[in-house]
């Protein structure tokens, strides 16, 4: 076995996160393949569910990418994914879950470079936490 | 000093009944909702009633609650405000859950006259069946929502009827402008409410906040993380009984019942490939989880999730933990007032800014 690769789904704005990572593409910067992206046409389309739902079936980690506040094409749809990270976190800390496998970044069209820390951070600590717990099911 | 006026009609819940039937007799309302036992052994039930003498014989303080009156409310006026005022007697919970689903556009308030009352809480409906009784007299009988809950009494509405702290009869306090004018209207006189009622409140307060902190540490000492989760989940049926009977959850499609969930057999080899095993029913966890995050910033801590429940999961007490921090979270109280936005109605630029990267 080789070392521990986190496997993270990212949902990513239409607007800006993905055209950032297709920056970072075509920049050459180069960050970790463990993220699986995953194109939305707003943060703020990103239901609690689906982030847990990732988590359940095997993901170590989840983000969502949006646009900075005040930048949102939708004007407020990155508000409401930040309302909703807040409160999936609060649960899974409240169940005594690990919720920093929850990540949400900023991350605008323009910021490749940010994108690249962004993804290579996250990997970096889902890397020391280890494999992920929130999967288990009865066996 | 908060102003009440006497009703002195026998025991407390005669002489609600009495009160409400005033209403009605008085032409004052065309229609009241309330718990009557119409069929002796089987609970007390809310019903739509016009006729005086059948609204004497309902039972405000019963202690079952089988269903709750917000949703019935909801039914009553979801579509349409109401055309001519009806009187609707709710506990304090069902009066959060009315404040909460106002908020959500699943009520409307016009018509409605909301009378609830100082609520000791309501024995599981299986105890209550096998013992009815008049008045929640035993407290250790009461269900777990009802012994750790911290708001009791109103906050909202038009009048609270309380026999705390009170020897004979009820007392009637109103608690908004319309709610005096009701009890004037009837020739009641206001007089000023006995102390020993602020006084039984505060020892109720008192005891069930320790009684909350108490279970909520329990909970999560023995529930919390993932092994934990899986023994509290673990006898889940999937049956979607504790979101029927949520008040809040009031959306006519919802996820967990959409074919998001439904898989062809491929899928299913893939998952047995790939995971080695596959609960069938589907992973409550999931469902349970995903509830928790659509409900817990509206969780009103009824308990109708427990009492729903075939396999005995205290479904209501991890609702009412998990929403207290929920809530907490953003300064937000389910039911507490009309003025304050759902969490997730309300989006300020300028908040929680330590949360993104």
């Amino acid at each position: 076995m080789g070392e521990f690769e986190p496997k993270i789904v990212g949902f990513f704005c239409n607007w800006c996160t993905s055209s950032a990572a297709d920056l970072a593409g075509t920049s050459r910067l180069q960050y970790p393949a463990n993220v699986r992206p995953i194109r939305v046409p707003c943060s703020g389309t990103v239901d609690p569910v689906y982030l847990l739902r990732a988590l359940r079936e095997g993901a170590d980690g989840v983000m969502i990418g949006g646009c900075h506040p005040g930048d949102c094409h939708y004007i407020t749809g990155n508000l409401k994914a930040r309302r909703r990270v807040k409160i999936v976190k609060t649960i899974l800390e409240s169940l005594r879950l690990p919720h920093e496998r929850v990540l949400l970044a900023w991350i605008s069209a323009s910021e490749g470079a940010k994108f690249q820390r962004v993804v290579t951070d996250f990997t970096k600590r889902l890397k020391e936490m280890g494999p992920s717990d929130l999967s288990k099911k009865w066996k | 000093m908060a102003k009440g006026a006497w009703i002195k009609k026998g025991d407390p819940n005669k002489s609600a009944g009495w009160f409400l039937a005033e209403l009605r007799r008085k032409d004052l309302v065309k229609g009241v909702l309330a718990q009557k036992e119409m069929y002796p052994g089987q609970g007390a039930w809310h019903y739509l009633l016009k006729e005086p003498e059948d609204i004497e014989n309902t039972k405000v303080f019963i202690p079952f609650m089988g269903s709750s009156g917000a949703t019935a409310v909801s039914k009553l006026t979801k579509d349409k405000p109401l055309p001519e005022p009806v009187a609707v007697v709710l506990r304090p919970c069902e009066v959060r859950g009315v404040v909460e689903l106002t908020k959500y556009k699943q009520i409307q308030l016009d018509n409605l006259i909301i009378i609830s009352f100082d609520c000791v809480g309501a024995y599981p409906r299986r105890v209550y069946l096998n013992n009815p009784v008049d008045l929640p007299e035993d407290e250790d009988k009461l269900r777990g929502s009802c012994r750790r809950c911290k708001r009791f009494t109103p906050n909202f509405g038009d009048i609270t009827l309380t026999y705390l702290g009170i020897d004979e009869g009820i007392m009637a306090i109103p608690i908004s402008d319309r709610g005096e004018e009701l009890l004037k209207s009837l020739g009641l006189e206001l007089v000023d409410v006995p102390e020993e009622r602020d006084k039984k409140l505060a020892e109720m307060e008192d005891k069930r906040l320790k009684e909350r902190e108490k279970e909520f540490k329990a909970f999560a000492d023995e529930y919390g993380g993932m092994d934990g989760q899986l023994k509290f989940f673990g006898k889940c049926i999937n049956c979607k009984n504790c979101m029927e009977n949520c008040p809040i959850c009031f959306c006519k499609e919802c996820f967990f019942k959409s074919p998001s969930l439904t898989w062809d057999a491929e899928v299913y080899m893939d998952m047995l490939e790939s995971k080695g095993a596959v609960r069938m029913p589907e992973d409550p966890i999931f469902f349970q989880w995903g509830r928790l995050a659509h409900i817990t910033p509206s969780c009103i801590g009824c308990g109708l999730c427990t009492e729903a429940c075939p396999v005995d999961i205290k479904v209501g007490l991890i609702f009412s933990y998990v929403a207290e921090n929920v809530q907490g979270a953003f300064d937000y109280e389910a039911g507490r007032s009309l003025d304050e936005a759902p969490i997730l109605m309300e989006f300020r630029e300028k908040e929680l800014e330590d949360l993104a990267m």
